[in-house]
């Protein structure tokens, strides 16, 4: 069905001195969508995402988002546009003498919200990745797991139209991975956002995308389902991702689907390495949260 | 598109200019007064200290030194004597400083005058240990230089300017007391008003000038300035001199004066002639000798060279100051030598032009020769002295004789006259004349002629000598003129004598040969009354020289002469050849040097104590006032016009003064310190923060560091120069400029260490940019909270929305 699109990034280009980051990215991402962005080390994704809210500044191109092209904005209405784009870190990068509501708040307070109700929109949103529990805990006391949930809270709390994630799971021990991306598989079944989400999870990528690009040397190669783009791929990239996944047991190696009713059935410890059995996720840690699976 | 300026600036939004304007004006504020009051507390400290030293500003009048074994007695003898001698007074012991006691003493007002004042010793002489005192009165002014003579005239004066309380002298200084109402820098303005409108003329003479009256010499001298210049009362030259003071310094330096007299006497004096056009000065240096090697050359070790000490006309005076005059060859009474040409001395030791011809005047060459002369002379009127005596005592003999020789004469006279009568009677008569008779007078008479005249030719034989001798010696003796008088007068009467000799001779042979008279009675008696004639003749001659006063004269000579040929000419000689021995065997250059030396040390001081000292109206034209002094008191003095008086920067003043600029470095030092802190903790961090959100602009890559530097160089020069002014601060040898630059160049380093004093965890900052935070509130919610607890972490607390304690968890990281 036809949406109208959230973002629509055109001619992007990054330099940093020598090195092309990005050269010449186009890309629609309609509402809605999940869209994960795959490829090798040094391609450019990060600077892709941080470039789609300004945490980078690109030397040529045009973002538009919700109607407006960021390039083109004043502080104050680049700030309220970010409010409007949750960015969770490959770091969790809480502020450290806050404590989790705190940090989930200061955002909230800063978009004009009174403090108490920003307090208490806090406490719901680390509901949400089950962690209400340890609200008042400061980040050095948390694990890297729940940091980085405290982290999509401060994201979601802000109720963004758009999220966008920078390798969300990179930093964390591979034990602590399925927390965080069950959280994020629930949110992606939610549905009400639009993602752009750069990983190197396959199984995220298979289960949850409704598109995949692949990019090599700032430019995307490939672009389309994950079944279309681990099946059929057209660029040498898509073709080594075709292998992997082949080699791979238990994972289809038929398209990637939306959610719940995409590519799912290979289990839960589909991915780029082997990983042990998923514990439940969030109803473990915050004692009876909203249930994360369906 | 958006230019680097508003993404540059764009950090600076939403507040946080205001909350920059308000740490800098906090900052400021408060450094000022931390400043100012380590300043303020140095300053308690030390002032405390030194007014106890010294006393506060004008708390006491002076301070009475007392030495400190005495302290105790003093101490209750001030307390029994101060109520009777000065009621009203107030005494404070102060500290012991190096064997001394002080006591601060303060006057009530109406025993602040002039004679309590001056007379402060005396009046405490009889406590025991009182070893002086320091006066202190305060506010004043201290006028130093003014001529002893010219003190009362200025104390009165002084006191009738308005704001003067009382002046009284202090030692050499006049004090000038302030009233407590009135400020002191008018009174000091008038003050110097005042002694501006004369000037002290000083009159010096030239080196071995005395004047008999120096008081009459002064008044004459103001006298013809009054005639020349003076108007009407007030606007007139007076006299101030004063016999100098007799102290030891002033001693010492007539003795150095007379010394370099000596020296200067005892030298050879080179005296140049000056060739025409040549113009030598005090101090030129000249060479000179017979065989000087040509201009341009170098000069050798042995040449003579001269420095010129005085100019007098066309002639240079100098002495030696390399080489010797050589000893000349001959003696000269005068000491006086050709010396040959001139030259100048030039840089490098080289001939230069010729200046003139030179001669060797010298007293101890003239000295010599006249000791030697004198010797011989000595030598020379003893043996006249003896010849006079051996020609007096023939005279003398002479004398004896020529009395012998009138009274034969007389007798002659008479028998010839006798026979001369006989011979006029009747012709037998002639048998009457009893001619053996006559012919034994005349020989007889003779006889005794003879004697004389041969004392006479002993006398003239002893006189010949005498005049050789007296020849020789030079000036001779009065006493061998006498005797050439005496000899004068006796010797006409030889002619007359010889030539009544003859007659008688010839006379005594005609009657004793033919013995008749008879025979020839005609010839004989004529011939008789010849030489009775001649013989009247004679006698009359000789009975013109009075013999009795002859001799009188003569023995009178000889005891003078006697006196003379007494006299030890060989002890006489010995002590003369002793002082000559003795005289010091000086170079003419060691001379030259000595005299350099002294004339370094008095500094050409001429004769200490022998000057004028002449107050004149500072209208006087100074030109014309020294010509006209040289009119008046020769033109060979010299004259020096200096100020009344100056006044003199009182110590005490000074040393609060010295006070003060401790006060204000302390506090330049403490805005350095406490700015340089503030930068450190602040800034840094500002600085820091700023970077790392240009770092994510598109901006051009020299505004980063660009940037950062300019606000670290304003920042630091804007906060030091503002505590500077506030605190009063200032440091030694700086200015304002300087100030400036210095708290810039703190910036500046701040800024090139910012990112090493304030680390910025750029995730968090990225998470707030992310979360759509205002610069300024990512820096008060994240920088500042986490980073150096300083003035801006402080100030924040009230910003922040989720504030925390103090110091609790900052700068805490995970
Ligand atoms: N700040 C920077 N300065 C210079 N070069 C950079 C900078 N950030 C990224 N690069 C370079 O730009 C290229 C793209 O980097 P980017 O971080 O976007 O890659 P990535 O696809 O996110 O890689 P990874 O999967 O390792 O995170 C790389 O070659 C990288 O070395
Ligand atoms: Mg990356």
């Amino acid at each position: 069905m036809k949406r109208e699109p959230v973002l629509d990034v055109r001619g992007l280009r990054k330099r940093y001195g020598e090195i092309v980051a990005l050269d010449g990215v186009d890309l629609v991402v309609p509402a809605g969508q999940t869209l994960v962005v795959m490829g090798p080390s040094g391609c450019g994704k990060s600077t892709l995402v941080r470039c789609l809210n300004r945490l980078l500044e690109p030397d040529a191109g045009e973002i538009w988002f919700e109607g407006r092209n960021l390039l083109s904005l004043t502080p104050p209405e680049l700030a309220a546009a970010r409010r409007r784009i949750g960015f969770v870190f490959q770091h969790s990068n809480l502020v450290a003498r806050l404590s989790a509501r705190q940090n989930i708040a200061l955002g909230l307070i800063a978009a004009g919200r009174p403090v108490e109700e920003a307090l208490e929109a806090a406490e719901t949103a680390l509901d949400r990745v089950g962690l209400a529990a340890k609200a008042d805990r400061r980040p050095s006391q948390l694990s890297g797991g729940e940091q980085q949930r405290v982290g999509i809270a401060r994201a979601l709390a802000l109720s963004p139209a758009l999220m966008l994630w920078d390798e969300p799971t990179a930093a964390l021990d591979p034990l602590l991975v399925r927390e965080v991306l069950d959280v994020m598989e629930e949110l992606v079944r939610d549905g009400e956002r639009t993602m752009v989400v750069v990983t190197h999870e396959l199984s995220f990528a298979l289960r949850a995308a409704d598109r995949v690009i692949l990019m090599d040397s700032g430019q995307i190669v490939e672009d389309g389902s994950p079944a279309k783009v681990f099946t059929a791929p057209t660029s040498l990239l898509g073709e080594r991702y075709r292998r992997l996944l082949e080699s791979l047991p238990g994972l289809p190696a038929e398209g990637g689907g939306r959610k719940g009713k995409g590519i799912r059935a290979a289990g839960a410890n589909a991915g780029t390495v082997p990983r042990p059995a998923p514990r439940p996720p969030m109803a473990q840690k915050s004692g009876g949260g909203r249930p994360v699976r369906a | 598109m958006r230019t680097w300026l508003t993404e540059g600036l764009a950090p600076l939004q939403d507040g946080f200019l205001r909350d920059l304007g308000r740490l800098l004006l906090v900052t400021v504020a408060l450094l000022s007064f931390l400043s100012a009051a380590a300043a303020w507390a140095v300053n308690a400290y030390f002032g405390r200290t030194v007014s106890g030293l010294i006393g506060g500003v004008g708390e006491y009048d002076f301070m009475l030194h007392v030495r400190a074994d005495a302290k105790a007695r003093a101490e209750r003898q001030l307390a029994a004597y101060l109520p009777k001698a000065f009621p009203g007074a107030r005494l404070k012991p102060g500290l012991t400083v190096a064997g001394q006691t002080n006591f601060f003493l303060a006057l009530p007002p109406d025993l602040r005058t002039r004679s309590v004042m001056e007379n402060i010793d005396s009046a405490f002489s009889s406590i025991p240990g009182y070893s002086g005192h320091t006066t202190l009165v305060e506010p004043s002014i201290v006028i130093h230089g003014v001529a002893s003579g010219a003190v009362r005239f200025f104390l009165e004066r002084f006191e009738r300017l308005p704001g003067v309380a009382v002046a009284f002298a202090d030692g050499r200084d006049l004090v000038v007391a302030v009233e407590r109402n009135h400020k002191p820098e008018e009174v000091e303005r008038s003050v110097k008003a005042l002694l501006g409108q004369y000037r002290l003329v000083e009159v010096r003479f030239p080196m071995g000038y005395r004047v008999p009256d120096l008081r009459q010499a002064g008044e004459q001298v103001a006298e013809a300035l009054n005639r020349k210049f003076g108007g009407e009362a007030g606007n007139k030259a007076q006299d101030v001199t004063r016999s100098s003071r007799a102290d030891d310094s002033q001693s010492f330096l007539a003795s150095l004066t007379e010394m370099r007299r000596f020296l200067l006497s005892y030298a050879s004096d080179i005296v140049v002639k000056m060739d025409p056009g040549v113009n030598l000065q005090r101090g030129d240096e000249v060479v000179v000798g017979q065989r000087i090697p040509p201009p341009g050359s170098k000069l050798g070790p042995g040449s003579l060279r001269v420095m010129i000490t005085g100019v007098e006309g066309r002639l240079a005076h100098g002495v030696a100051v390399q080489g010797d005059t050589a000893p000349p060859g001959q003696s000269s009474a005068e000491g006086v030598f050709p010396a040959g040409r001139a030259f100048r001395v030039k840089p490098g030791d080289k001939v230069g032009a010729p200046v003139g011809t030179a001669t060797i005047h010298n007293q101890r060459y003239a000295l010599m020769a006249t000791v030697d002369e004198s010797l011989r002379l000595l030598n020379q009127l003893q043996l006249l002295a003896k010849h006079a005596d051996r020609t007096a005592a023939r005279v003398q003999l002479t004398l004896d004789s020529y009395q012998e020789t009138l009274d034969r004469l007389a007798k002659a006279q008479s028998t010839l006259e006798a026979a001369h009568r006989g011979l006029s009677g009747p012709l037998d008569g002639l048998g009457k004349v009893r001619t053996d008779e006559i012919v034994l007078v005349l020989n007889r008479t003779v006889a005794g002629i003879d004697d004389l005249l041969g004392k006479m030719s002993g006398v003239a034989e002893a006189k010949a000598a005498m005049d050789l001798a007296a020849e020789a010696a030079g000036p001779g003796l009065p006493q061998t003129d006498l005797l050439s008088q005496i000899i004068g007068k006796i010797n006409p009467v030889t002619a007359l004598l010889l030539k009544w000799r003859a007659q008688a001779q010839s006379l005594a042979l005609q009657v004793g040969n033919f013995g008749l008279l008879a025979q020839n009675a005609g010839g004989v008696k004529d011939f008789l009354g010849d030489l009775s004639k001649a013989t009247g003749s004679t006698l009359t001659a000789m009975q013109a020289i009075d013999v009795p006063k002859l001799k009188a004269d003569l023995e009178e000579i000889s005891r003078r002469l006697e006196g003379i040929a007494q006299i030890d000419v060989d002890s006489v000689g010995r002590q003369m050849r002793y002082v000559r021995d003795s005289l010091p065997d000086l170079k003419d250059e060691e001379l030259g040097r000595s005299v350099r030396l002294i004339d370094r040390y008095i500094g050409g001081e001429v004769i200490p104590g022998e000057r004028l000292q002449i107050l004149v109206p500072a209208g006087f034209p100074a030109k014309q006032v020294s010509a006209e002094v040289r009119a008046a008191a020769g033109e060979k003095v010299s004259t020096a016009v200096s100020p009344a008086g100056s006044l003199k920067p009182d110590l005490r003043g000074l040393l609060f003064q010295v006070l003060g600029k401790v006060r204000t470095t302390v506090a330049g030092l403490m805005a350095v310190a406490l700015v340089a802190a503030v930068l450190m903790l602040d800034h840094a961090l500002i600085i820091s923060a700023l970077r790392t959100g240009w770092k994510s602009r598109r901006l051009p890559r020299w505004w980063t560091a660009g940037a950062a530097a300019v606000y670290g160089a304003g920042i630091g020069a804007t906060l030091l120069s503002a505590v500077f002014a506030l605190s009063g601060a200032g440091l030694p040898f700086i200015g304002w400029p300087a100030v400036a630059a210095l708290g810039a160049a703190l910036g500046l380093l701040t800024a090139a260490l910012a990112g090493r004093l304030a680390p910025i965890d750029v995730g968090e900052l990225e998470a707030g940019q992310a979360m759509g935070l205002s610069y300024a509130r990512m820096l008060r919610e994240i920088v500042i909270p986490e980073g150096r607890p300083g003035l801006l972490f402080l100030l924040n607390r009230r910003e922040m929305i989720f504030p925390q304690p103090a110091w609790g968890q900052a700068g805490a990281k995970r």
